[in-house]
């Protein structure tokens, strides 16, 4: 396993359903074939409507996370008030351009609920903005970067199990049957499942359990 | 080559390294102390090239003591944590480049609760129950999961340790003969050889 994106593991998906969204990431922490811990945090909830998921190395998602924690509150403390979802894509897009020379190394996911329609942006590391896909997915389940390897991917499962305008319950099960499969056969992402269904509502996390490998 | 192994109990923590320290083929010492005392209730192992690790802990015990000075009181563990982390994200992509050693940070806060965090030279940052740095990752994590549980009373995390010192011995192809291990207690901190 070689290449800075693979050397932590991990993997993120992101479907979006009729007025909800959902983001669904696995618990692994690893350097290169040896699991460190099963409980990293992948998802971050940033306001009450925005979730971001982060992939690639776990320092980067760390300091990236921060990064974006600072420039939200300081958005919030200047403009007082929330910011929207669509924006927040924005910010992060052009937060991961500032660093166009030595970028962070990872792959973030952005869903929101912007006047309850889902909106749902995945990155390169450098902030090319994807924001089209009904489903995105990063990290090393995805295929990213394995350009070598017909790489059994959550790709290939989101194709197969998604339907548009699937309702919270219906995308929860989508999302948790595209992630575990794709973990699954992913040495370098599993150890456990979360996954994030956000409504106008709320957010419900459910734990998924993967191939404990 | 350094091994650090830590583990978690119900109201301490204790981290244990050897005390070989080499140069090629030689060996120059046999006990030398790479757990640095941070505070009364907290202590960093740190592994890696000798220079780097002392360095480094130097480091950040005198930037911590600065913080103490200036503040007035001192970090608590989550604090502490995420400072460390701090200067070793920072320093990855500095001119003088990364800090070349991986760290375990455990203590005991005031109200009791024991804490131990996993950091490695880029910067990740994990709250861990029990954890090793370097080579003994692989001889010690399947080991210690298999042996640890929740609320470990102390004669129960010593003789963890003991397991690990004797795996260690056994098994890995650099001999360490001598172990320094550190337990933390909300009061203390005990240095034990073994």
């Amino acid at each position: 396993m070689s290449g800075i994106f693979e050397y932590n593991g991990g993997s993120i998906v992101g479907m979006k359903g009729k007025n909800c969204i959902a983001l669904a990431c696995d618990r692994r922490f690893g350097q290169q074939m040896q699991t460190i811990t099963m409980n990293f945090q992948k998802v971050f909830k940033m306001q009450d409507n925005i979730l971001l998921a982060l992939g690639g190395l776990a320092t980067d998602i760390q300091t990236f996370h921060a990064l974006m924690e600072y420039k939200l509150n300081l958005y919030n403390l200047k403009e007082n008030r929330k910011m929207k979802p669509s924006t927040f894509a924005n910010l992060v897009a052009s937060s991961l351009y500032e660093r166009r020379f030595s970028p962070f190394f990872v792959s973030p996911i952005v869903a929101g609920l912007e006047e309850g329609k889902p909106v749902l942006a995945t990155y390169d590391s450098i902030g090319c903005t994807s924001d089209l896909d009904n489903f995105q997915v990063g990290g090393t389940a995805s295929d990213q970067q394995n350009i070598n390897f017909i790489l059994p991917s959550i790709y290939g499962a989101c194709e197969s199990f998604f339907k548009p305008d699937l309702s919270p319950e219906e995308l929860e099960e989508v999302l948790a049957q595209a992630l575990v499969s794709g973990c699954d056969r992913d040495a370098a992402s599993g150890w456990g499942g979360l996954v994030y269904v956000m409504t106008e509502k709320n957010i419900t996390i459910k734990f998924l359990k993967t191939k404990q490998t | 080559m350094d091994s650090i192994f830590a583990i978690q109990g119900k109201d301490y923590v204790i981290i244990a390294c050897d005390g070989s320290v080499g140069f090629s083929i030689l060996k120059i010492k046999d006990l030398e102390d790479k757990i640095t005392v941070l505070d009364d209730n907290k202590v960093l192992g740190v592994s890696g090239e000798g220079a780097d690790r002392n360095n480094f802990s130097e480091f950040i015990h005198k930037n911590l003591n600065l913080i103490k000075y200036r503040t007035g009181n001192a970090l608590g563990m989550n604090e502490t944590a995420n400072f460390i982390r701090y200067q070793y994200a920072q320093a990855i992509r500095s001119r003088s480049g990364p800090h070349n050693c991986n760290s375990i940070l455990g203590g005991v806060d005031k109200d009791g609760t024991p804490s131990l965090f996993w950091l490695d030279y880029l910067g990740a940052l994990q709250k861990i129950t029990r954890g090793a740095q370097g080579y003994a990752g692989y001889f010690l994590l399947g080991l210690l999961d298999n042996q640890y549980k929740k609320d470990l009373n102390l004669e129960e995390g010593i003789e963890i340790i003991k397991k690990c010192i004797h795996e260690m011995q056994t098994r890995f192809l650099i001999s360490q003969s001598k172990f320094i291990v550190k337990i933390v207690t909300k009061d203390e901190i005990k240095q034990i050889l073994l």
